[in-house]
Order: C-alpha cells, then structure tokens, then sequence
C-alpha cells in the first residue's frame, strides 16, 4: 500500500502537456453537441419527454420534470454549450452550462438511464475544474503557442482516474456465472445480428458468445493498465478500436463507443499528441519549443480529485447491502459501470382496491405510460413502486376513490430463463414508501448467479 | 508504433461504419440457419395474403347481398344480407392482426373494427352529405361496428324497418358497405402489387424488419384486440363492474362468442405456421421457438403456449352463447378466459419475445 501511495505521488509530481487535455476539450464537446443534435433529430425529445404524461425520476430528485416546450431550449442550451466548451468560448461557463443542462436532462426521466450519460455528466463536471481553454482557445485567441504549456499530472488525474475505473468495474461486473458460464445474454443477443455481412454467420455459433464474453471481461479488467504504461499502450489503442467498433456495429448503443475511444486517447503519449497540434497549427520551429511554464492545481482540487475517485470506487458496492440477487432485484445496480449484463424483460400487471367499496380493476398501463416507460417499468422495482404511488395519487386525486390499494402482478424473464413472479401480489404497494431500505416485497429468484 | 494519424483514420473508419451499419441491417436475403426468408414467404403466401383475399371476397359478397335486398327486399335477403355480415366479421378477425404494410399504411384496423360503434354520432353522420369517412374522427361511426348497429340497431326485429323507411340510412349503409370492399381489395392489391416482395425480403433483424414487426403486431393484437377489447374490457377487468356495451357486435349479440373463437384460432393457427388455404403446416413462431431450444424445466415454450391456446379455446367454447345477457348477471368465467389469455401474454410478450430477441423501440441501449 505504501509503495503505490508512493508511485501515486511521484506521478502526480510529474507533468506533461497541455495537448492531450485540448484533443479530449475539442474532441468531447463536438461529439456531445452532435449527440445533442442526433437526439433532436431523431425525434426522441418528443418522444421521451414530451408525449409522456408521467415521468419516473430519481430519488431527491422527484422536482426535476421536463419544461414542456422549454425542453427543446434545454437541448439548445447543452448543444451550444457543449460547443462552448469544445472551442473554450467561455470556457468555464460553457462547461458548467453543459454541465448542469446535461444532468438535468439525465434527471428527468430515469427511463432513459444509461451508464455514459453518467459518465458524460461526470466527465463535464470534472472538465469545469481544468484549464483545458489555456491553449488553442478563443478565451486566448485561439493561438497556438500556448501549447508550450505544460500541465502537472495531477490535473490528468480526474480524467485517467475515471476512464480506468469504467472499464475496470465494468470488467469486474462481468465476473458471474451468467456472463462467463452461461455466456447471456450475449448467447441471446448475438443471434439476432445474423444479418450482418462476413460475421454474421457465425453469431449464432455458441462458442462465440463464450469468446465474447470472456473477451470482454478480460479486455475491461486489462485495458485500463495497458493504456497506463508506454509500452503497452499501442496494443491496448488497438485493443479499444477493435473492441468499440465490433461493440457499435452489434448493439443499439449510440454515442458510447465513441465517448469511450476519447477517453482512451487521452493516455497517448503527450509529447506525440504535441507534435501533432504542432504540425495542424504549423507551430514547429525549435525556438517556440521551449517551456513557457508548468501549471500546478490548487491544493483544494487534488482533495476533490482524490474524493471523487474515492466516491466512484466505493458507490457500486453498495449493492451488498441488499439481499438477494444484485441482477434481480436491482437495488444498487444503477451508476455502477454495470453495463449489458442483462437481457431482461417484464409484464406488470396492476389492480386498483378501493376496499370501503370492494370496487377492483385492472390497469391499462398505457393510458398513462409510453410503451418505452411501460417496457422499462416492467421489470425493474424502483419503476414499479413509483408507479403504484401515481396510480393511487390519480384515483385519489383524480377519480375520488378513497384509501386505494395498488396491487401489482409482475412476471419477469433474465437472461434466458422462463418468467417467474416478481412482485409479492399480496402487497399493497400504495402503503410501501420509495427509500433505501431494502424492498422486501420483491419476491426471491428462483435461480442463483454466482460471482460478483 | 501506433501513429495518432492512424489512429484518427480508425476513428472516422468507426464514424462510416456507424453509417454503414444501417445498410447492414437492411440487408436482403441472408439467412441464418432458421430459415427466416422461408418462415416469411409461407407468412405472406400461405397465411396473409389468402386470408386477405378471403377477406376481400367476403366484403364483395357483403356487397352482393346488399344489392340483391335493395333489389328486393324481403326475409330471405335480410337473413342473407345479416349471414354476409358475420361471415365478413369472421373473416376480419384473420387478417386483423396483420398491420403491416399496406394495412398500416391505410390505417385498416382503425377504418374497418373500432368499438363501441358512437352511435349517436353515427346518426348525425347519416344525414351528413358532405361527410368524410377518411378523417380519424370517423373511426367510430364506419366499419363493421357501425354495421352491427344498422343491420340489428336497439331492435333487431324493427332494423330493416328502419333501413326501409329511411333512404339516407340505408344508402349510409351501402356507403359503408363499399368502403369495407375497396380498403380490402386496396390491401390485398396492395400485398400482390409490390408489398410481398418487400416482405419477404425483408430478413433483417433491426427494428423495422419483416419478422420483428409481424411479431409485434401478432403480440400487439393477442394483447389488445383479443385479450382487452373483446374480453377484458366488456368483462369490467379494467373498470370494476361489467360494460356489454364494449363487446364487439354488441348489437347482433350472439356473433361476439363465434368473432372472439375465430380470432383465438386465427392466432393459434398464426403460430403454429397452418396455411389458410390448406392444410399446408410451415415455418412458425413455433419452430423457431423450438429450433433455438426454449425450455422452461423440460418443456418446451412452444408446447406451452400452444397447451394455454388450447385451454383458452376450451374456455371460450363454453362461455354462454350470448356474452350480451350472460357478461352482467355472471361476468365469472369471462374473467376466468381473461386469466387464461393473460398467461399467453406473459409467455408470448416476454418469454417470447426474449428469446426471439425482437426489439420494440428504437432507443439507445447501454453499452461497455
């Protein structure tokens, strides 16, 4: 333990330039202001946040809903912004625009959760604090001999630190039977791709999808040590290329591949991702070359740094507070790096009891959500209290029942295995309050995963 | 070494692939081992195409009969007239749930089945010369509902009476009677012309694909039309006391007990891949299911469903033959029927469709 505080500081001592920051500020702000705009485009503003009439949301956060029509300003806010920060206009204020209009998109409706939207948030929150507008910036007159400037390591830190740690816990996460002995649900999932050229005949080889997985845990748990040492570092650059494009190319999951070889990029050789702004911004000569000066962060940002990686190393553990199985009940598995472990799907079926009048019905799930909200709620219980509590609110509120009951009949598939009952149908879910305490209404799975 | 500039190439090649990937996903004609080209070429040659052109016969032969009481009115062109009706009602309920393709695009479930018929809107819309039964407010007041009400109304016995004694009604009808006929032969044209050929090439596997969207339409009818709206609904499982008046020919009574059997057997036979035109068994939600080995502890999922479809069918045969007057005084064994298909949802919507890997939406998913 000590000697690794020791390398730890002996590399915060170090320092390297400011290019690799400045490739990762442009790269990362044009890339979040196209998956703005791919966002808008492809209708999902309408579609996610406006049509629906219920929004399920985090935790603390039940006050943060879509603006209606003010949500298309949102968007326009987080694109602008997120160009703001790729060209340092306004650097800070643009980073912290982006920043918090991000996140509070991300906050609106926890239907459309997914692990890199956390990631970006955090990767923004971070770029606030670094003086990544101190070269090829419109703040300094977009010049390029800023580019002498040289940065302490220790504001790499925040960057590197969450880069290893996603694709490291994302590694761990896949260390379970399911993932490794049953290969689901990629055994699920890959078939289905058959159509595409060359591999496709092979996807619904068995023996791939246990390459795959075994692959793909290995390549996460690896990748963040191989990006770290010099000499490892062209084959892990590889490695990430390879890995992302077969990634994008066999699942729906948009902007991620690329957000994620950014953040690989960022390990390359500083000195080399100088001389490469230099050749672009025909800034070579031997005299412009020498070092103008290195930056060091306050103190107070190392403390935050070294808070936040403690934070992100110590929250997706908090699943072992919970009973039972992490992959079915769920509590603890969101903002974890848990990411495609599950081919999971569900059927709620809920009853309304007004007991003073023995009056009972059932509920049409999509009067009130869409068919997204209605899939994703299905199987996850966070979703399905939240809904029982609006439920009871609307025929309160709304129809005059008094004293409702919502009972809740849920079958849910994993990876595979047939559907079982997920949900106690004999509690009144009405009277369960939203926290996090256990939810001892979930009934237990049948099956066991073994691992982490 | 890795130079950054090969590695900005392999990022732009990753940007063309993403452009790539959309042509790959509608790519023709490959096929995995199950052979899906062939499960949709028995789809559209055995199954919906020939239950479209019965469908389209039917509403000609509704057309035929229309003509000959109007010719000549009389008890037997009545009773013929009412027999084209169900026999075209029946025939509907095998093409129902085939939204796809021209059926979507000209909006066929909403012109032809939306109910309950709004009556009372539908006897404004009678003395309406200038109506248009082409605009969506219209869905309640046209169709095989409106239908039911014309051609038996509150009173069955004093239905023709009225047709008789009112010309704009009974010319309201006709209007009806040919706008079922040419939706159906536009379907059907529609199917012959261009859309099969389409279809069947359609082999992909991305959300717009043949396969997946059939299958959801096939899931999508199971839970809304037959589950929901001819049983659930009318049974008060959604409002806490029985409302007949939701059933499906609420007016001609005795019909919603043969519409609600022949669609159960629509959709048994849809699965198990049985031709409409003989007695031809292919390619199958069925064999799908079994050639990717879906079990559930030693049976197989197919077995299943198709074990529930069949306990579904034995409860329908015998609910009472008037689900109008028995649905209030004893609504039991209609919620009993409900229960039953509400287990097929389960296993047809999530066992299913998990192992099918059939995808709904269109929205990002997660990735590592």
């Amino acid at each position: 333990m000590a000697t690794s505080t020791n390398i730890l500081q002996s590399w915060l001592q170090g320092e390297r330039s400011i290019a690799p920051l400045v490739i990762f500020r442009f790269s990362f702000g044009i890339l979040m202001f196209i998956s703005m705009l791919r966002f808008w485009l492809n209708g999902w503003i309408e579609k996610l946040y406006l049509e629906p009439s219920f929004h399920f949301s985090y935790l603390g956060f039940q006050s943060i809903k879509p603006l209606g029509d003010w949500t298309y300003l949102l968007f326009g806010i987080a694109a602008i912004s997120a160009l703001g920060l790729a060209f340092a206009c306004f650097y800070r204020i643009s980073a912290a625009l982006f920043f918090i209009s991000f996140t509070y998109i991300e906050l609106m409706d926890k239907t459309t959760y997914l692990n890199h939207y956390y990631f970006v948030s955090i990767v923004a929150f971070v770029l606030i604090f670094l003086p990544a507008n101190k070269a090829l910036s419109l703040d300094a007159g977009w010049s390029p001999k800023n580019l002498n400037l040289k940065l302490s390591n220790a504001y790499y830190l925040g960057l590197f630190g969450l880069v290893s740690m996603v694709y490291f816990y994302a590694g761990l996460a896949k260390i379970n039977s399911d993932w490794l002995l049953r290969a689901e649900p990629l055994a699920t999932w890959l078939p289905g791709k058959y159509d595409l050229p060359i591999i496709g005949g092979l996807l619904e080889q068995k023996y791939l999808a246990f390459f795959f997985s075994w692959a793909a845990m290995i390549y996460d748990i690896m990748v963040p040590f191989l990006l770290w040492f010099a000499r490892s570092r062209p084959l892990a650059l590889v490695l990430v290329l390879i890995f992302h494009i077969l990634t994008r190319l066999l699942f729906p999951i948009g902007m991620f591949p690329f957000i994620m070889v950014l953040g690989a990029f960022l390990f390359i050789d500083a000195g080399r991702q100088e001389r490469f702004l230099r050749r672009i911004f025909k800034f070579n000569t031997e005299a412009n070359s020498r070092v103008i000066k290195v930056l060091h962060p306050p103190k107070l940002l190392h403390y935050f740094f070294i808070c936040l990686l403690a934070f992100q190393l110590l929250w997706p553990w908090r699943y072992l507070a919970y009973p039972g199985e992490l992959f079915w009940h769920e509590q603890g598995f969101r903002f974890s790096w848990r990411v495609m472990l599950m081919e999971k799907a569900g059927y709620a079926q809920f009853t309304i009891k007004e007991p003073e009048t023995g009056l009972q019905f059932k509920v049409d799930n999509q009067q009130f959500l869409s068919s997204f909200q209605e899939k994703q709620m299905s199987f996850q219980p966070d979703f399905i209290l939240e809904f029982a509590h609006h439920l009871a609110h609307h025929y309160q509120s709304e129809k005059g029942l008094k004293n409702v009951e919502v009972y809740a009949e849920v079958f849910v598939a994993l990876n595979g295995r047939p559907s079982q009952a997920f949900i106690d149908p004999n509690v009144n879910l009405a009277a369960c309050e939203r926290g996090w305490a256990p939810k001892k209404w979930i009934l237990p799975f049948n099956d066991t995963i073994y691992g982490l | 070494m890795l130079k950054l500039r090969t590695i900005i190439v392999a990022f732009a090649l990753l940007s063309i692939l993403e452009g790539c990937k959309v042509d790959a996903s509608q790519n023709a004609g490959q096929k995995d081992d199950f052979d899906r080209a062939a499960m949709l070429i028995f789809w559209a040659d055995e199954i919906i195409i020939p239950a479209y052109q019965d469908y389209h016969l039917k509403t000609k032969v509704l057309q035929y009969s229309l003509a000959d009481y109007r010719a000549n009115p009389s008890l037997s062109t009545e009773e013929s007239l009412r027999l084209a009706f169900a026999n075209g009602y029946k025939s509907w309920q095998w093409v129902s749930a085939f939204a796809i393709g021209p059926a979507e695009s000209m909006s066929l479930l909403n012109f032809s089945n939306i109910f309950p018929c709004d009556t009372s809107e539908l006897l404004t819309a009678i003395t309406n010369p200038n109506l248009n039964l082409s605009l969506p407010s219209t869905f309640d007041i046209q169709g095989w509902p409106a239908l039911d009400y014309l051609l038996y109304g509150s009173n069955p016995d004093s239905a023709f009476n009225q047709l008789q004694s009112d010309p704009e009604r009974l010319q309201y009808l006709q209007i009806l009677c040919d706008r079922l006929e040419s939706l159906a032969r536009s379907v059907l044209e529609g199917w012959t012309a261009t859309y099969r050929s389409s279809f069947v090439s359609s082999t992909g596997s991305g959300a717009d694909a043949a396969t997946n969207k059939l299958i959801n339409d096939f899931v999508f009818n199971y839970e809304k039309e037959l589950r929901a709206a001819k049983i659930g609904i009318p049974a008060g499982v959604f409002s806490g006391s029985p409302l007949p008046s939701r059933l499906e020919a609420y007016f001609s009574d005795t019909l919603s007990k043969s519409l609600y059997r022949e669609a159960l057997a629509s959709q048994r036979a849809f699965f198990e891949g049985r031709s409409f035109s003989s007695d031809q068994i292919g390619p199958s939600l069925q064999d799908y299911l079994d050639y990717l080995q879906i079990s559930h502890n030693g049976e197989m999922l197919s077995s299943k469903i198709i074990n529930q479809f069949k306990q579904v069918e034995t409860l329908a045969a015998a609910l009472p033959t008037s689900f109008k007057q028995a649905i209030n005084s004893n609504p039991g064994p209609f919620l009993q029927s409900y229960d039953a298909l509400q287990q097929n949802v389960i296993w047809l919507k999530v066992d299913m469709m998990q192992a099918l890997n059939v995808r709904v939406d269109y929205v990002d998913a997660d990735g590592d």
